[in-house]
Order: C-alpha cells, then sequence, then structure tokens
C-alpha cells in the first residue's frame, strides 16, 4: 500500500508540472504588455524598458518558463502582484483558508445530507417520495448558486436580518455561502446516489445478506452502500473541484476575500502574476484531492487495493457491480 | 415417507404474483408440499417455472418493490412464517432456515473478507463476540475444506467453486434447521459440481438439516433427494418420493423431461427434446399450463382447473390421464 | 416472439433508434415539458423584437427600478428597460453558448479520444497525458483561465466553455472505443474476417454513440450553468448584453432595494438548465437501459 501511495504520488509530479506549464503559457499569450499594466499609461518608454529588463520580460518564453518554474519549486513564490507589488503566494496563503473551509464545509454538507436522501429515494424507488425527491434534486442541480445565494442574501439577511449578508467576520459569515455552495452538491450526490444504490441494491450479495438475517439497515448501509460507493466517492472528488470553481463565484456575491475573490480582482486588474498563483492554488489543491480519491477507492474495494498491489493479476473485472437478481425460475 | 402435513415444514397453496411494465407475472400458483425433519425435497423444472421465486418467498426475501402479491401459509415447526412480523422473521432467517444461492460469482458481497460474512450470521443469531464469531467462521471453512488461513481474503481471490464453498459455509454457520439450495451447482464446473454435491449431502447428514434441493439437473435430484416436486408454470405438477417418479413419472412433462436425458443404454440416435417454450408467466394458457406443447392435449385439458390426482401413495399428478388411469 | 408483436401492435420503435428516443420522451411528461420550455423560449427570443411591447435595449430612467406591473411583468432595471424584454431576447444567448460549447467540446474531445484509443501507444499516452493537466483544472476554473486569457465576450465565452469540457468528452469516448472494441461481438465480427475498418464503423462507433449522445445532452445544462457563472463574475458575456448571467452582475449593485431585477434571470436560467437536465436525464433513460431500474 505504502508503494502504492508512492508510486501514485510520484504520478502526481508530471501533472503538477504540466499544470504550471499550461497556466504559464496560457498567461504568456495574453495580449497585452504586462510592463505597462506595472506603470500604468503614464509611464515614459525609458523607464519600460528599465522595468521590462529587471523582471525578465525581454526573456525568451523558455527561459521565463524556466525562471518561473525555479521560483515555485526553490522559493515556493509565485512572484509579485502587478498592481499592488506584494508577494502573491503570502496572499494566497493568508486568503486560502476561507476559501477552502467554503468549498470544504460545502462538500461535508452534501455528503451528509446527499448520501442519505439518496438511498432513501433508491429503498423507495419509482414510488412518489422518490419521483417528487429526485425531481426537487433536479432543480437544485439546476440553480446557478450564485443566483442561489443572492436569493438566500435577500431572504436572510435583507430581510429576516438573521445572518450578515456580506464579510467574513465570524463563522456566522460562512451559513449562507456554504449553503448556496453544498444545494447543488446535495442534489447531486442524492442523484448519483440513487442511480449507484439502484444499481447494487438488487444485487445476490445483498439478497444473502438478507437471507442471513441480516436488519434490513444494516442491509442497506453495509451491505449495499460499500458496493455503490466507488462511483460515489469519484463524484465527490470531482465535485470538490466544482466546489472550489464555485466557490471563486460565491466568493464574489459574499465579499469574501478568499483566493476566488483575488483570482477575479486580478483578472480584471490584469494582474498576471496574482491569475497565475491563484490558478495554480486551486488546481494543486485539486489535484491532491483527487490524490485523496483514488487513495480512498483503494480503501473502499479490496479488489481495487488488489490491483495496486499487483497481486491478483489475474482479476481484470474490478467494478464487477453485480447483476441484477433474477426474479423467477 | 412424509405424512399428509408434516409438523416439520408445511407449504399450503403458495401464490406470488410479480408485477413488471405494467403486466402481471404470475410467477408461483399454489403450490404446496410438505417436507419431514432431515428430508431432501427436489423441486425440479424448467428456468423460469418459479423454483427460486418458492424459495425466496419462504424465505420472506422476494424483491418488495417488484412483489404484487402473495397468499398461501407455509408453516415451519408449527410456526406460521407468512404472517409474522418482520424482526421476528429475520431473527429466523440464517438461523432456521438458510439459503444458498444460484451464482457463487455474485452472492458474496465483494467488499467483505469472507470470514465477515460468515461471522456476521454467526453473530447475528448467537450471544458470541466477535473473535468467537470469526473463529466459528474459520471452523466452518475448514469444514468445507478451506484452509483457514484464506479466512482473511476477499471473494474475488477465489474460484468459482471456492466461492460456493463459502456460500455454502455461510448458509449452514448458524445450524439451520432447513437449508434451501437454489441450483447450487449450476454455476460450476462439472468436476467441482460433484464435489460440491457430495459435500452439501455429507454436511446435511452431519447436521440432520432438511433440504429444499431447487435444480433442472436430474441427475442432481437422483443423487440428493428423498421426493420430487417438478414444477411448471408456478405449479407442482407431478410430486412424489425419488422412485415414485423415476420409475413411473406420469405428467407428460415429466416424461418429456426424462426422454430429454441422454441415455446411454439407448441407441437412439437423437435426444427427443419436448417442443415449444415454457409458457409466458404473463398470459398463462387457460386450463393446464403443459397443454400447447402436450402431446395428448384434449380440449378437455385446455380449460377448466386441472385437479390433482394420486397416482399411487403420496405419488401425485395433475393430469387429467393420471385420473383416467387412476380409473 | 410475444414481445416484439406487442412492440409492432403499439408501434414501439426498436430501442437505441432516435425514434425511441423520442418516444421516450414523449411519455416522460417532465421531460416533454422540458422540449416545450426550451422550444418556447427558442421561439419567444427570435420573436421578442416583433411581439414584445418594449425593446430589450430602450432606456426610460423614468422607469427605473419599477417592480413587477401590468405594463411591465417583471418590472425594469436601473435603466428602466423592461426585464421581460430582455430575458425573452437574452435566451438566445444563454441558450447557444450551452449548445455551442458543448458541440465543441464533444467535436474536439470525440476526435481526441477516438485517435487515442484506436491508435493506442504513445499517441494515446500523449493525448492522455496533456488531457490529465486539463483535467487536474476543476472545470470552471479553466473555463476562467481561459477567459482570462480570451478576453470576453459572446463568442470567447463559448471558446473558454468548449476548450474547458473537451478532456471529458475524450476520456469517455476513449474508454468507449476501448470496452467496445474487447468486447466480444467485436470478437465475433473479427471472426467471421470483418475488416478493421468495417469494424470500426459497423460496431465500434455506434456502440459507443448512445452515451456520447447522453453525454452531451447532459453536459448542455452544465454549460449553460457555467456561462452565466462566467457571465456573472464579469467574464464571459458582457453588459449591456442581455446575457442573464450578465443581467445577474449588474442587477446585483441593486439587490438591497429591487430583489425583483435579480429574481427573474436568475428563475430564466434555472429554468433553462432544469428543462435541458430533465430532457438529458430521458434520454439517458432511453439510451443506456443498464440505468432503469
Amino acid at each position: 500500500m505504502i508503494r502504492y501511495v508512492l508510486k501514485r504520488l510520484l504520478l502526481m509530479i508530471p501533472i503538477l508540472a504540466g499544470v504550471a506549464i499550461l497556466i504559464f503559457t496560457l498567461m504568456y499569450f495574453v495580449p497585452g504588455d504586462p510592463v505597462e499594466i506595472i506603470l500604468g499609461p503614464a509611464a515614459t518608454q525609458a523607464q519600460v524598458d528599465t522595468v521590462r529588463e529587471e523582471m525578465g520580460f525581454n526573456q525568451p518564453y523558455l527561459v521565463r518558463l524556466g525562471t518561473f518554474l525555479k521560483e515555485i519549486l526553490v522559493n515556493h513564490s509565485f512572484g509579485n502582484s502587478y498592481i499592488y507589488g506584494t508577494s502573491v503566494g503570502a496572499e494566497l496563503a493568508s486568503r486560502f483558508p476561507k476559501t477552502l473551509t467554503i468549498a470544504a464545509f460545502s462538500i461535508i454538507l452534501s455528503t451528509i445530507i446527499g448520501i442519505p436522501l439518496g438511498i432513501n429515494a433508491a429503498i423507495h424507488a419509482n414510488k412518489a417520495p422518490d419521483h417528487i425527491s429526485m425531481f426537487v434534486s433536479m432543480i437544485g442541480v439546476s440553480m446557478p448558486n450564485f443566483w442561489l445565494a443572492l436569493m438566500l442574501v435577500v431572504l436572510f439577511a435583507l430581510q429576516l436580518h438573521w445572518l450578515p449578508s456580506s464579510g467574513d467576520k465570524g463563522w456566522n459569515y460562512y451559513i449562507l455561502p456554504v449553503v448556496a455552495n453544498a444545494v447543488g452538491g446535495i442534489a447531486g450526490i442524492a442523484r448519483l446516489t440513487r442511480s449507484s444504490m439502484l444499481e447494487v441494491i438488487h444485487a445476490d450479495y445483498v439478497t444473502t445478506a438478507r437471507a442471513k438475517g441480516v436488519p434490513e439497515r444494516v442491509v442497506i448501509w453495509q451491505h449495499a452502500l460499500p458496493n455503490a460507493l466507488i462511483p460515489i466517492i469519484t463524484m465527490l472528488g470531482g465535485r470538490f473541484g466544482g466546489q472550489l470553481g464555485g466557490t471563486v463565484v460565491i466568493e464574489q456575491v459574499f465579499s469574501i476575500p478568499g483566493v476566488g475573490a483575488y483570482l477575479i480582482n486580478a483578472i480584471n486588474n490584469r494582474d498576471y502574476n496574482a491569475v497565475q498563483g491563484s490558478v495554480l492554488y486551486i488546481a494543486f489543491t485539486f489535484s491532491v484531492v483527487m490524490l485523496l480519491v483514488d487513495l480512498v477507492y483503494a480503501y473502499v474495494d479490496p479488489r481495487i487495493k488488489a490491483q495496486y498491489e499487483g497481486q491478483s493479476k489475474k482479476k481484470r473485472k474490478v467494478r464487477s457491480s453485480g447483476k441484477a437478481v433474477s426474479q423467477n425460475g | 415417507m412424509s405424512e399428509h402435513r408434516s409438523d416439520f415444514l408445511s407449504v399450503r397453496d403458495l401464490v406470488v404474483h410479480y408485477h413488471s411494465e405494467g403486466k402481471t407475472v404470475k410467477a408461483v400458483n399454489g403450490v404446496s408440499f410438505d417436507l419431514g425433519k432431515g428430508e431432501t425435497i427436489g423441486l425440479v423444472g424448467e428456468t423460469g417455472a418459479g423454483k427460486t421465486t418458492i424459495a425466496k418467498a419462504l424465505m420472506r426475501i422476494l424483491p418488495v418493490h417488484s412483489v404484487e402479491h402473495t397468499e398461501g401459509s407455509v408453516t415451519l415447526e408449527g410456526k406460521e412464517l407468512m404472517s409474522l412480523p418482520e424482526h421476528e422473521m429475520q431473527q429466523l432467517r440464517g438461523r432456521a432456515l438458510s439459503m444458498i444461492f444460484q451464482d457463487p460469482m455474485t452472492a458474496l458481497n465483494p467488499v467483505k473478507t469472507v470470514a465477515e460474512q460468515i461471522a456476521e450470521a454467526v453473530r447475528l443469531h448467537n450471544n458470541v463476540s466477535r473473535s468467537q464469531a470469526l473463529d466459528r467462521a474459520k471452523e466452518m471453512l475448514t469444514m468445507v475444506g478451506i484452509s483457514a488461513d484464506r479466512a482473511g481474503e476477499y471473494p474475488h481471490q477465489f474460484s468459482g467453486g471456492m466461492k460456493q464453498r463459502v456460500v455454502i459455509a455461510m448458509a449452514l454457520a448458524c445450524d439451520p434447521q432447513l437449508l434451501i439450495a437454489d441450483e447450487p451447482t449450476t454455476a460450476l464446473d462439472v468436476t467441482i459440481q460433484a464435489q460440491v454435491l457430495e459435500m452439501i449431502n455429507d454436511l446435511k447428514e452431519k447436521l440432520s438439516t432438511s433440504m429444499i434441493m431447487i435444480t433442472h439437473d436430474l441427475g442432481v435430484v437422483a443423487e440428493t433427494c428423498d421426493t420430487v416436486a417438478v414444477t411448471y408454470a408456478g405449479q407442482i405438477i407431478e410430486y412424489g418420493t425419488k422412485e415414485d417418479i423415476f420409475d413411473h413419472p406420469t405428467h407428460p412433462y415429466t416424461v418429456g423431461l426424462f426422454n430429454a436425458l441422454p441415455n446411454m443404454n439407448d441407441n437412439a440416435a437423437r435426444l427427443s427434446p419436448i417442443d415449444g417454450l415454457p409458457p409466458d408467466p404473463t398470459n398463462l394458457p387457460q386450463g393446464c399450463a403443459f397443454s400447447p406443447r402436450c402431446p395428448y392435449a384434449t380440449d378437455a385439458c385446455r380449460k377448466g382447473v386441472i385437479e390433482n390426482y394420486t397416482v399411487s401413495g403420496v405419488h401425485t399428478c395433475r393430469c387429467i390421464r393420471a385420473a383416467k388411469e387412476e380409473v | 416472439m410475444a414481445e416484439t408483436s406487442v412492440r409492432k401492435a403499439k408501434k414501439i420503435p426498436r430501442p437505441g433508434s432516435a425514434k425511441y428516443v423520442w418516444y421516450k420522451i414523449c411519455r416522460n411528461p417532465l421531460a416533454l415539458a422540458g422540449v416545450i420550455v426550451i422550444c418556447l423560449l427558442v421561439i419567444l427570443s427570435i420573436l421578442s423584437p416583433y411581439i414584445m411591447k418594449y425593446d430589450y435595449a430602450k432606456i426610460d430612467m423614468r422607469s427605473a427600478y419599477q417592480g413587477p406591473s401590468a405594463e411591465h411583468w417583471f418590472g425594469c432595471d436601473e435603466l428602466g428597460r423592461d426585464i421581460l424584454a430582455r430575458i425573452l431576447y437574452g435566451a438566445r444567448y444563454t441558450l447557444s453558448v450551452g449548445v455551442l460549447s458543448v458541440l465543441i467540446s464533444a467535436g474536439v474531445g470525440v476526435a481526441l479520444g477516438a485517435v487515442a484509443g484506436y491508435f493506442g501507444g504513445a499517441v494515446d499516452q500523449v493525448i492522455m497525458r496533456f488531457l490529465d493537466i486539463m483535467a487536474a483544472f476543476p472545470q470552471l476554473l479553466l473555463a476562467i483561465a481561459v477567459s482570462a486569457v480570451l478576453g470576453t465576450g459572446f463568442d470567447k465565452c463559448i471558446y473558454a466553455l468548449g476548450i474547458s469540457g473537451i478532456p471529458r468528452f475524450a476520456r469517455m469516448m476513449r474508454a468507449n472505443i476501448l470496452t467496445v472494441r474487447n468486447q466480444e461481438f467485436v470478437e465475433a465480427a473479427m471472426s467471421i474476417t470483418c475488416t478493421k475498418p468495417r469494424i470500426i464503423v459497423r460496431h465500434v462507433i455506434p456502440n459507443a454513440i448512445a452515451p456520447l449522445i447522453v453525454e452531451i445532452s447532459m453536459s448542455i445544462a452544465a454549460a449553460g450553468l457555467a456561462a452565466s457563472s462566467l457571465s456573472f463574475i464579469g467574464l464571459g458575456v458582457t453588459p449591456p448584453t442581455p446575457e442573464w448571467g450578465a443581467m445577474l452582475a449588474s442587477a446585483r449593485n441593486y439587490i438591497r432595494l429591487y430583489p425583483h431585477m435579480i429574481m427573474f434571470p436568475g428563475l430564466f436560467i434555472m429554468l433553462s438548465v432544469l428543462s435541458f437536465n430533465l430532457i438529458g436525464d430521458a434520454i439517458r433513460d432511453a439510451l443506456d437501459p443498464k440505468l432503469k431500474d
């Protein structure tokens, strides 16, 4: 298992490097001269030339890419903001916890509400409560999170005055952002849990468990659910990425000074060092989460673990979720 | 052989209807049989004849979402199972009656070790600690011929035959009084089939368990059963001791089953299969369900209810020809 | 045999065919409602300049901030423009960004995935590693980053979203090609000496197309949502274009006093995304029998 973790970590390195190169390249091709952005329109040609020389903007692409990567690796630095002159890395480090808080709590909320909802719908599949909850969750999936956020602000902050509408001066400032960001997740996870459970709920081994005299609740939660988890976990990983992206938008609504707000601000100011840094920060976080997801797979499904450990090579069938029980004969 | 109403297991007028895509599937239509302690009854018939449904109805593990209607009476040691509250039924499952499933490849939970799966049943029905239950599980594994040090392995690490042994160990872990074996050998290689059958027979004798053997294989019946119930379209169309059925098959369907078997002593170049297909359970024919395929079918067969006629002793047959013979 | 006769009697199309998909949608009231909503939106959007009393861009400061009334059903915005007229006219942006960006993602993604899956080896490695890198970004973030480079505008919004959706389609197509290639019926086709191109055309592609259509139909809804998010944060389509997300972006500043300006554009985003989702669901049910209960 340790060998597998190491292997996965090593595999992450080229991906992260690729991410850094890709984002650097994207920013490299942005039209417009960064030096003009740094100095403003009033600068003289001489000033522009000096700064260009100083910051290495006159160097060829590869040299600049090398410097960029070296800075990240050696000094853990994303350079300085063009506009404010402050260290992008330090700024991001202070803002990141806020973004992570929103994204993490959203995903936790999505999971602890979405999975039971989905299981319940699966148990009562094709009956009225199932149809209703699936339709409601479809609405949840279809709602733009920023719009929901705005509507929540209108109701809970402006009308009822229960919660603050913007800022981050305490834990209660995070309630609306987390809820707004989580609704789509709850709905999506509920829907996936339902379909995933439906695939296993009629599997033979679930019937076997019943035949042993296992109580129905245990049958569902301990026999069926673990087998339905793989796609759910995959989705949770992807959702977490979605929540990170969603947080970028949500931070705008609630004026929360997180990475997303910084990123949007940087884009609007054409502060490309800051854009690079913010995007990398989020992409790195996402990669780490996806790595964790892969590790959780192995924990959840012994067949996957066995594959990683390279034991039973003869079993290529990793995801045999079991055929539906034949009902007759 | 068994008396008219056994005090061990007695099934009376069992009916199970499913609904599927807006249609009613008449899977089991009035099945009655008895089973004495330590005896084995074979439920024989083609795929789709309702054998597995009978078994699941006895266990009360029919898929809830698709069952439309069940009725009838099942008594086990005098206790009526059909009206038992679910939690009491749950305590009987696995302990009083347990089941071996058809397909060992899918009957085991892929994310639990085999020992865990056996031990779970033990813990549910006996007041034992986790480690005692695991010890019992290892004991059971050894009994079915699997080394105890494989106890911590997962189902995917076992071959099909080994998995079926695990399933059997699981079914027998709590010394059930009644074991329902649903085609326990169908999914296995022929060489392993014999081993598994022999093992089931041994264990059954050792533990004096009664058994319902569901199969379409008359060879299996010959090896394991005391009495035989031939099922067709959700009904028992012929019932008797193994000797009755093998020596004097009476129902044309039963006769057809035997004729479809290759016979070493016979020089016939071809087998004689039964013509036609089993009836559509959503649209059963009037009268005798076998009449569309029956070479002897008359107009009388195609209307009205066909009675169950006694051929001799316990041997009964649901065919008007049997009635004529009786006269 | 009994089944086919029933099928003939009721004229049920063959499963998997386009007709069958349509048949399933018609039998699913929610999906049918989705189709109707989308069609209505498209028609109303096209006709809106002719049927609406107010021009979507007509500024009338006297009616600025007006709430909903008989005159202005959804009220007016900060410049006194009729919100209903803007929403109906703006439907063309949100809907077409959704559809067009998915077509780009699907077109490029399918080509990449098919090439990777078909050739395998080094080509596969290069393509897939590059896609891994793209997929290391959360999709909305990738769209934001691409937008930052391309700038704002309707067409650029489509490109940004289109690019960000490529990896999903490519991976799906590749996986499908690999699975189909290894299935027994392909082996069976080979055993009767079907030629390789023939196998690809006759067997591999038709079998990979159903999941593709399902994915496209589900992606349109997500792309519509992403488009409105992009516009909302000031990328994508920008005001004064009446794209719904962009309308929300400018309405946001008046949230305290005039929440009606926020309510209606958002409702329409939700309604259209919901419709696409319902249609997508029905298509998936029709094409992916495995998921049916």
